[in-house]
């Protein structure tokens, strides 16, 4: 494959690109659902392509195919210069950083890949599990799906880096709808690791099912909280969620850049309460493995925040240029397709020393927001505006937990909730989806967030008055 | 014969040799260039993609794979991998059979030559528009993210009862991210505009709506906890019904229990003046084709007529389950931007185009009539509602206050909630005559009462 990549950069070099490089992918996707106790649908794919990425005049130009021949490359190559030239006269001029072009392989242990397993070993173990998860009068649907996914990656570019990385990710998941009383509740939930078959072998995905039956036929009967401004704690996983939406995309470097970010002039001044710390890790332990960009710059742990302060943004090479600083690791692209765009990788926040029940105690009337059924966010980065809809909760009274609530959106504005950040938790724990990832300008990307127990001073629930 | 036809029909071919009951494949070529642009242009691409899926049955079994090659040794791959999963799988009592026989519907306006032979400088003086169109009305404003794209997608079906179908469709779409203000006090506005046709973009008009309102939005407020009175333009709108509609009214979803419309067909779900359709063959409509993803054609379904629910949409599957005909509903894609190819999924039923019938007043007069309110422009996060049990939860990201029906001051950050099924039965009464989309939904402008608001 390698000498296909070459073959692109070449043309495109002799065709007068400054810099071009080529991207190779061989990803492999497997999903396997089934409801209600019977098998609704085994998908599998391959799709290989490769994607070459010029710099002309100034401006970049992209081409791609899933055509892997010589003359077709060719052509790409020649398409991809043409285009940049043509914008040429109303571009802005891009600049890469300077980074070593380095020649590595890194591939993601796996002790059992999904692709040797029998289809019907996975098709049973799915069924025994989707089946346990139809308990309890209350439940109407139980949906379950097995989620493998195998994306391999070869970078190439004319610098000289030649950078492959080969990541598995096996993951389970569990939809249950439950009703009562003339009303209806869903709750999603999963597990995902980037790890092969052994991450299915080695989890009892039966009692996880069972659960998140159990937990939609109690939240159906439970009541909507009140709308309102109040205290609230956030588990690991929507304090994950919470910190990629709200604060994650507001650091990535082209929105910094661009003066669309919240965050845009306020490196080295306080934006979070000073308990505050925050990483962007290509390696964290739970969380999607990401070694390399797809710039084939190495991805470590970059600090975002640091006891409060603003110490870095997410940045790609020319992004890092435009911002005057050093490249970070964080070009990714959905596939070779794509233009390699900032985004995040695993995103957490630093435990603290408190205990769950000191949090709680700290809160005289509040919420504990759960992950566990949440939906996921979404933020207004220019705006700072984020919402999320957390899982079924529970009320907190007088320094005590209370009874369920429905699942609820909380809004809030970023700068102003990670102010009120009051008291950070001991415990810690990161997660990724196969199922689900990180969308931005049309491009999916798999992430990974996480961090302690939190307590917000201020957000606002969304319930309803009646 | 195009190259994609050919090889579905090989396919078919080589899955029946294996040893299928049944097979059938479907195949893409998709086309596309984007040109990607902040306050000037910052890349273009240009991309071609192929694949095919089979899906073969074999004494009841389903296997399906899919492949991004169409030369015949990634076919055969194809075939074999679909036959092995499918002898792995298990029965599935209620398979019926493939389509004995395709049709086709006649659609208008879903094929441009403009679009498919727009130049590099085409799209490059399209963008230029968009970008001047937003300094003129103010070189303070900047252009914070915008695309404009444009593609061609083919698809072939064929399968081992002798069916074939081919069809062709273009898209263009332009999209604009704007900013005002200064670092502390930032003003943000999005727009989009999508259409078959090249001539449909909307560019001077989005791009002067974008920079007027990024203005206006530099001022925004909160307003307190309470209820009020709200208008939703009508993309807005349309997005809300996406969230609470689109996946609960296929068969699919009433089938398997995970509908809050299960039982209730003939049953008076929403106030008299409401009809809801899809319509699969709207001119120029985006969802518009003429077959769906089983290569049978699309038609029009009343999902809601005065109020009284009437139906589901099916596809060939759910609807071979209940003895009936198929709506034309199956789609392999779920979305228009779904990020990944249509031949990659099996058919599943979803809106062509749901089409949520406007009323004859304009949006002027809708605001109007409201005197005090809220009108919602822009939200973020109404796709996390819950569709099943009807809470609609909405952040507004750009909106404006009603005052003696005219808009005034900007809003953002709030929370708007409400149970959608609550909206249906009489607090949307008040409707537009103007429609636009978002998701397969097309919708007016529209009044919705008594909304709680979660604030300050």
């Amino acid at each position: 494959m390698d000498h296909l990549l070459k073959f692109t950069v070449d043309r495109a070099r002799d065709l007068g690109a400054q810099y071009a490089d080529a991207r190779f992918q061989d990803l492999r996707q497997t999903l396997i659902v089934a409801e209600n106790g019977s098998l609704r649908s085994y998908e599998s794919d391959r799709s290989t392509g490769i994607g070459v990425r010029v710099l002309a005049g100034g401006s970049w130009g992209l081409a791609s195919s899933t055509i892997l021949e010589k003359g077709h490359l060719r052509k790409m190559a020649s398409e991809a210069v043409r285009m940049a030239k043509v914008t040429k006269k109303f571009s802005t001029t891009i600049q890469l950083a300077q980074v070593k072009p380095l020649e590595a392989t890194v591939e993601i242990p796996v002790r059992t890949n999904p692709d040797d397993v029998p289809p019907d070993v996975k098709v049973k173990r799915l069924l025994e599990a989707n089946k346990a998860a139809l308990t309890g009068a209350n439940v109407k649907n139980s949906s379950s799906r097995l989620g493998f996914l195998h994306d391999v990656r070869v970078f190439v570019s004319s610098e000289g880096a030649e950078v492959r990385t080969d990541v598995t990710t096996s993951g389970f998941s569990q939809l249950s709808v439950a009703a009562a009383n003339g009303s209806m509740e869903r709750v999603p939930e999963q597990r995902s690791l980037c790890a092969g078959y052994e991450f299915i072998e080695g989890s009892d995905w039966n009692t996880f099912a069972a659960e998140v039956s159990q937990l939609a036929s109690k939240v159906v009967v439970a009541p909507m909280p009140p709308p309102g401004t109040y205290p609230a704690i956030v588990d690991p996983e929507l304090i994950g969620l919470f910190l990629h939406e709200a604060l994650g995309h507001a650091s990535e470097g082209d929105l910094v850049a661009t003066k669309e970010s919240v965050l845009e002039g306020r490196l080295g001044s306080s934006i979070a309460s000073e308990i505050v710390t925050v990483y962007d890790d290509g390696g964290i332990t739970g969380g999607y493995m990401v070694p390399f960009d797809d710039e084939g710059v190495p991805k470590s742990k970059t600090t975002v925040v640091e006891k409060g302060t603003l110490q870095g943004f997410l940045l790609s090479r020319d992004t890092a240029t435009e911002l005057g600083l050093e490249p970070t690791g964080n070009a990714r692209a959905q596939n070779f397709e794509n233009k390699p765009i900032v985004r995040m990788t695993n995103v957490y926040m630093q435990p603290g020393d408190l205990s769950f029940e000191e949090l709680v105690k700290g809160i005289d009337y509040g919420f504990y927001l759960r992950g566990r059924g949440s939906l996921g966010g979404q933020v207004d980065v220019g705006g700072g505006t984020f919402t999320f809809r957390a899982g079924p909760s529970y009320l907190i009274e007088k320094g005590e937990l209370k009874h369920m609530v429905r699942a609820v959106n909380f809004a809030g504005n970023v700068l102003e909730t990670l102010k009120t950040i009051d008291a950070v938790g001991k415990d810690f724990a990161v997660s990724t989806s196969v199922f689900g990832g990180c969308g931005k300008d049309g491009q999916l990307a798999k992430v990974g967030d996480g961090g302690p127990h939190v307590r917000l001073g201020k957000v606002i629930i969304g319930g309803r008055a009646d | 014969m195009t190259e994609i036809l050919s090889a579905a029909e090989t396919a078919v071919r080589l899955a029946v040799k294996k040893g299928f009951d049944e097979a059938e494949a479907f195949a893409t070529e998709l086309t596309r260039r984007d040109i990607i642009y902040r306050n000037t242009i910052e890349a273009t691409k240009s991309s071609t993609n192929t694949g095919l899926s089979v899906r073969g049955i074999v004494d009841k079994r389903i296997g399906f794979f899919s492949i991004s090659s169409l030369e015949q040794s990634g076919i055969e791959r194809a075939v074999d991998e679909s036959f092995r999963i499918a002898r792995a799988s298990s029965e599935d009592p209620e398979w019926k059979s493939l389509p004995r026989k395709y049709g086709k519907a006649i659609v208008r306006k879903t094929m441009d030559k403009n679009v498919e032979q727009a130049t590099g400088k085409d799209l490059v003086d399209e963008v230029r528009l968009a970008i001047d169109t937003v300094h003129d009305v103010a070189s303070s404003v900047d252009i914070t993210r915008g695309f404009l794209l444009t593609s061609v997608l083919s698809n072939a079906i064929a399968n081992s009862h002798g069916c074939k179908l081919e069809r062709k469709e273009t898209l263009a779409a332009l999209s604009l991210a704007a900013k005002a203000g200064t670092a502390d006090r930032k003003g943000v506005s999005n727009e989009f505009s999508l259409s078959r046709l090249w001539k449909g973009l909307k560019t001077k008009q989005v791009a002067r709506a974008v920079a007027q309102r990024a203005l206006k939005m530099v001022h925004a407020t909160h307003i307190p906890n309470g209820k009020v009175n709200t208008v939703w333009r009508n993309n807005a709108f349309a997005g809300i019904v996406d969230a609470m509609l689109t996946r609960t009214i296929t068969a699919d979803a009433v089938q398997k229990n995970r509908s809050p419309w299960v039982g209730k067909i003939g049953q008076s779900v929403a106030s008299q003046g409401v009809t809801i359709v899809d319509e699969g063959t709207l001119e120029c409509g985006n969802g518009s084709r003429p077959f769906d993803d089983d290569g049978l054609p699309q038609t029009r379904t009343p999902v809601i007529e005065k109020g009284i629910l009437r139906g589901f949409l099916y596809d060939n599957y759910t609807a071979s389950k209940e003895n009936r005909l198929s709506t034309g509903n199956a789609h392999r894609d779920v979305g228009i931007f779904s990020s990944q190819p249509n031949y990659m999924k099996t058919p599943t039923p979803y809106p062509n185009n749901l089409l949520v019938k406007p009323g004859d007043a304009t949006p002027e007069e809708v605001i109007k009539e409201t005197g005090n309110g809220l009108y919602v422009v822009e939200t973020i996060g109404e796709w996390l509602s819950n569709s099943i049990s009807g809470e609609l939860s909405a952040t507004l990201s750009s909106g404006f206050l009603i005052e003696k029906g005219e808009l005034t001051k900007a809003v953002k950050g709030v929370i708007l909630s409400a149970n959608f099924f609550d909206i249906l039965k009489g607090k949307m009464d008040l409707r537009a005559n103007d429609l636009d989309s978002a998701g397969p939904v097309y919708a007016p402008t529209t009044q919705v009462n008594d909304m709680t608001v979660a604030g300050e």
